[in-house]
């Protein structure tokens, strides 16, 4: 199941809501959200549910096996080794075993059947949470986990469960075991919530359909202006969809009472590509800091390697395309660039343009992210430099470009912190020392006005999705 | 302030959970008359189904389909429409939305409540009235099926001021593919019947500015190559020529796809040059109207801001009744003659079509079925036309020349579920003299089109 659908909204939220708040114990509580969030799951994998399942086991084992052997360093050691390999391998058949296999076919000629595995949804968050907690067992930094239910929780939580943050058993044991969520933070969480919803449904969905008509129909006939315009799009899809998606799990989490970390911090106000993976889907970043680079020697010894190795897995652990590799390099390479010069270049460069040209180094970024097609991808970066099969500028875009105008102008300025500072400022003006005041109860008010809001328009919104004359448009 | 977390809380939980407990019980529409189609139905539970994901796919179609007030929330996104689609001033009407991939897998039909019996005599194929089902053919058209997801055909939907057009891309390989199609029918026919393409524009280039209808989107240049890939023997018919010549008049509806019948008239006289023949007077036809047209086009984009101007200026139709005496009937397959199947009478022209057929282009034909027979007191040859909807406005015109006409809907026939039709041996058997195709630029382009066009002649398209 997805956040953005009126399934999830207006049946299977409020159920979850309703029962979770008439479960007096955390037990209960426990039980009702690993129900839903197996209900959850189930809904679009009624079959990968097994391998979710399956993945829990195996952790949750090897976590009470580690417990078990406290003094036996050198077993300790295999049990790790051998659950980060299985961890690694569901990941490689289940996401990566077409391409290995057809890559392979491809470069030698061999013609071995290539699998036909659907990705199982939210493996990548999944394997990578399960294995924050058994590295993090490992190394004692965490108690094991020794009630199944609690670790099928952790795993499984439905507002985390497919697409991140990718949540660090560290930060949420102690959670697990006992949580509060007043009245407050179920209100606040709701808020945030909307605002992801908002912004997956009434930005992200909108900025795709322009994208994919500009960038889906072959780049052949493609205008340089049209091309842009449609990279452009797609940086303002992919931030508001996954922000947005991160806002709803945040949301949700505080509402049931658990508190995640950011993922995301005005990644598009970054000065420099280092400052931007600081801000860019923090918990993957970090969890490639704290699990792959540090442990291979961090800036220690072979950095130049650790990079390479860090950048590579980032870029492949996105989608089972090479393209991603691709992207990975773009940013090691980047990111090597920035290690040596970016002192010097900081003090010659002004901040507006180095703003400028941050954004411009992510944008043709995401050129490389959106196309999986090489084909495809150069003829959309030629295209970029002014050789575009569709000339310049054609009427369709310019067509394009006004009908989309007022979406491109809300997208701007919703990547900038000024919808934050208005409502810093909102806050600001509400606040008062007493407990009941009038101005904090107008805040409140407005803030739930403008959460039913954003939920009515996105119902308007999807509901609109559906509309489709064009399932019966004939000839 | 606890309190006021908890009554608001409780308000909007509670509220959404109503919205929820309505959906299950409430009374499910089947049928939305603004978008012109059946709405989704409660997929059927089976196992198999809820493993493979399709079960819970269809449900989530069903469920957003059928959600309540979805008539008023379609009202309301029309109005947040204005936002997505902002196109500035009115003067100033425009739109692009993408139309890639979404040319129709079937044609669309009038549903025939009452069979329609003409007075005249019927020829003798006919079947008695009374084996007319209950059960409308149009119920045997089925959904579409999405087991293609690669790109068919490209293309777009633009609106500028108050006219809306379809954009074909050209794809140069599905181009040369109907061409091939159409030599495969030649090659599979052999000697028993002469082969006429005619592959007519559309609006878009005549109507849109000027790179709409030049470079990969000039349909022109399409017709050209796809004329020019096929067998010498097939006749081909230059009704570009004809429509631009006289493009100043109203040819092309602004809130249709289709052509109006006299845009179809000056193909007809092209197809009349192509043939040596000499095409009837346009003054000699007798002549009627429907007002306020709404058509497809409008439909489409009915929810977008731009096609309010569509609206205010709806279309008017102008027929032109047929000269000879005629019957006419439409089936549900091509065994045409057969005790099986039936036969539901209709009107080459229909000048009385009901007020609540929105689609007044209907009155050519009925629409589209898989196949049809008109039959006329002219002495002549006989006649197969392989068609999509641009046809229909375009065949009154040929019962001034052939005795019969058998009109066959490619997509009908030979594929899954569907029944099975050979070309060649059919019109061997039925004595057809031509087999004529008529097809409209958007068409050519699509590689579904092709598929259709060599199942006939039993070939696959891959």
């Amino acid at each position: 199941m997805v956040f953005s659908s009126l399934i999830f909204l207006y049946l299977f939220l409020p159920a979850c809501l309703i029962a979770y708040y008439f479960c007096k114990t955390v037990k209960a509580k426990n039980i009702v959200l690993v129900a839903f969030s197996l209900v959850f799951y189930a809904w679009g994998e009624p079959v990968y549910v097994l391998l979710l399942l399956a993945s829990v086991g195996v952790n949750y084992g090897c976590g009470l096996l580690m417990g078990k052997l406290e003094e036996q360093e050198k077993k300790r050691k295999w049990v790790l080794f051998g659950s980060v390999a299985i961890n690694l391998l569901a990941l490689v058949v289940f996401k990566y075993a077409g391409l290995l296999v057809s890559s392979f076919n491809a470069l030698t000629g061999a013609s071995l059947p290539v699998p036909q595995i659907a990705l199982p949804i939210g493996i990548s968050f999944f394997t990578f949470q399960a294995m924050t907690y058994v590295i993090d067992v490992y190394r004692g930094q965490v108690k094991v986990q020794r009630s199944a239910l609690k670790f099928l929780l952790y795993i499984s939580m439905f507002p985390q469960l497919i697409a991140g943050p990718i949540v660090r058993y560290a930060d949420i044991e102690q959670q697990l075991d006992e949580r509060a969520s007043t009245a407050e933070d179920v209100f606040r969480g709701l808020v945030r919530f909307s605002i992801g919803l908002g912004k997956k449904i009434l930005l992200a969905d909108h900025a795709y359909n322009v994208c994919k008509a500009l960038l889906d129909g072959g780049m052949q006939s493609a205008t340089v202006v049209g091309t842009w315009f449609g990279v452009l799009m797609f940086m303002f899809q992919i931030y508001f969809d996954f922000s947005g998606y991160s806002d709803m799990a945040i949301g949700l989490g505080r509402i049931f009472g658990f508190k995640y970390l950011e993922n995301f911090r005005l990644p598009y106000m970054s000065l420099s590509i280092t400052d931007f993976w600081r801000r860019w889907h923090i918990s993957l970043s970090s969890f490639f800091r704290d699990y792959v680079y540090i442990p291979l020697g961090g800036n220690r010894k072979h950095q130049m390697v650790n990079l390479l190795v860090v950048w590579s897995l980032t870029g492949l652990w996105h989608g089972a395309s090479w393209n991603f590799l691709l992207w990975g390099l773009y940013f090691f390479v980047l990111l090597v660039i920035e290690k040596r010069y970016y002192g010097r270049y900081k003090k010659a460069v002004p901040k507006p343009a180095r703003h400028a040209i941050n954004l411009l180094l992510i944008l043709i970024g995401w050129t490389i992210f959106y196309f999986t097609d090489f084909a495809e991808l150069g003829r959309a970066l030629a295209a970029m430099i002014g050789f575009a099969g569709g000339g310049f500028l054609s009427t369709e875009v310019k067509i394009q470009l006004l009908n989309n105008l007022l979406l491109l102008l809300v997208c701007i300025v919703g990547v900038t912190p000024l919808p934050r500072i208005i409502g810093d400022i909102f806050g600001l003006l509400c606040a008062s020392s007493e407990e009941e005041s009038t101005k904090k109860k107008i805040y409140v008010i407005i803030s739930f006005v403008f959460c039913v809001t954003v939920i009515a328009l996105s119902t308007i919104s999807l509901v609109g999705s559906g509309f489709s004359a064009f399932l019966y448009y004939r000839f | 302030m606890k309190k006021l977390y908890t009554v608001l809380l409780a308000l909007l939980v509670s509220a959404a959970a109503l919205v929820g407990l309505w959906s299950l019980v409430d009374v499910d529409a089947t049928e939305s008359v603004r978008e012109n189609r059946r709405l989704a139905q409660k997929p059927k539970f089976t196992l198999s189904a809820l493993l493979d994901g399709s079960y819970v796919s269809e449900l989530e179609t069903y469920y957003s389909d059928t959600f309540p007030g979805r008539e008023t929330l379609l009202d309301a996104n029309s109005a947040l429409n204005k936002f997505y689609n902002f196109s500035g001033k009115e003067e100033n009407n425009m739109l692009v939305i993408d139309h890639t991939n979404n040319m129709g897998e079937g044609g669309q039909a009038m549903t025939p409540v009452d069979p329609v019996v003409p007075e005249e005599t019927q020829p003798e194929e006919t079947v008695p009235e009374e084996t007319v089902p209950e059960e409308p053919p149009a119920e045997e058209i089925p959904e579409p099926n999405y087991e293609d997801m690669e790109i068919t055909n490209l293309g777009a939907i633009v609106i500028i001021g108050d006219r809306a057009m379809e954009i074909p891309t050209a794809t140069e390989s599905i181009i040369e593919n109907y061409a091939g199609a159409v030599n495969n029918i030649h090659n599979a026919l052999g000697e028993n019947a002469r082969v006429i393409s005619l592959v007519t524009p559309n609006s878009g280039q005549f109507y849109s500015p000027k790179d709409m209808h030049s470079g990969s989107h000039d349909q022109q240049a399409m017709i050209d190559l796809c004329y020019s890939k096929m067998d010498i023997d097939v006749v081909t018919v230059d009704a570009y020529s004809k429509l631009e010549k006289h493009k100043s008049e109203y040819l092309y509806f602004r809130t249709d796809h289709h052509w109006t019948q006299l845009g179809a008239y000056y193909a007809y006289t092209a197809f009349c040059d192509a043939v040596g023949w000499d095409a009837v007077d346009l003054d000699t036809f007798e002549t009627g109207s429907y007002d306020r047209f709404l058509g497809t086009m409008y439909h489409n984009t009915s929810q977008y801001p731009q096609s309010a101007v569509l609206k205010e200026n709806p279309d008017q139709l102008i027929y032109y009744l047929p000269k000879a005496d005629t019957t006419a009937a439409f089936y549900a397959n091509a065994d045409i003659g057969s005790s099986t199947n039936t036969t539901y009478w209709t009107y080459v022209v229909n000048a009385e079509l009901p007020e609540t057929e929105y689609n007044k282009y209907m009155c050519f034909m009925s629409g589209d079925h898989p196949a049809a027979m008109i039959t006329t007191d002219v002495e002549g040859p006989v006649a197969l036309v392989l068609k999509d909807s641009y046809g229909n406005a375009f065949l009154p015109f040929l019962t001034s020349h052939y005795s019969r006409i058998y009109v066959i809907d490619p997509r009908e026939f030979n594929q899954d579920g569907k029944p099975s039709l050979d070309l060649a041996a059919y019109v061997a058997e039925r004595e057809v003299d031509d087999v004529i195709l008529v097809n409209y630029a958007y068409a050519i382009n699509n590689a579904k089109y092709v598929k259709w066009l060599n199942r006939l002649v039993g070939l696959a398209y891959d």
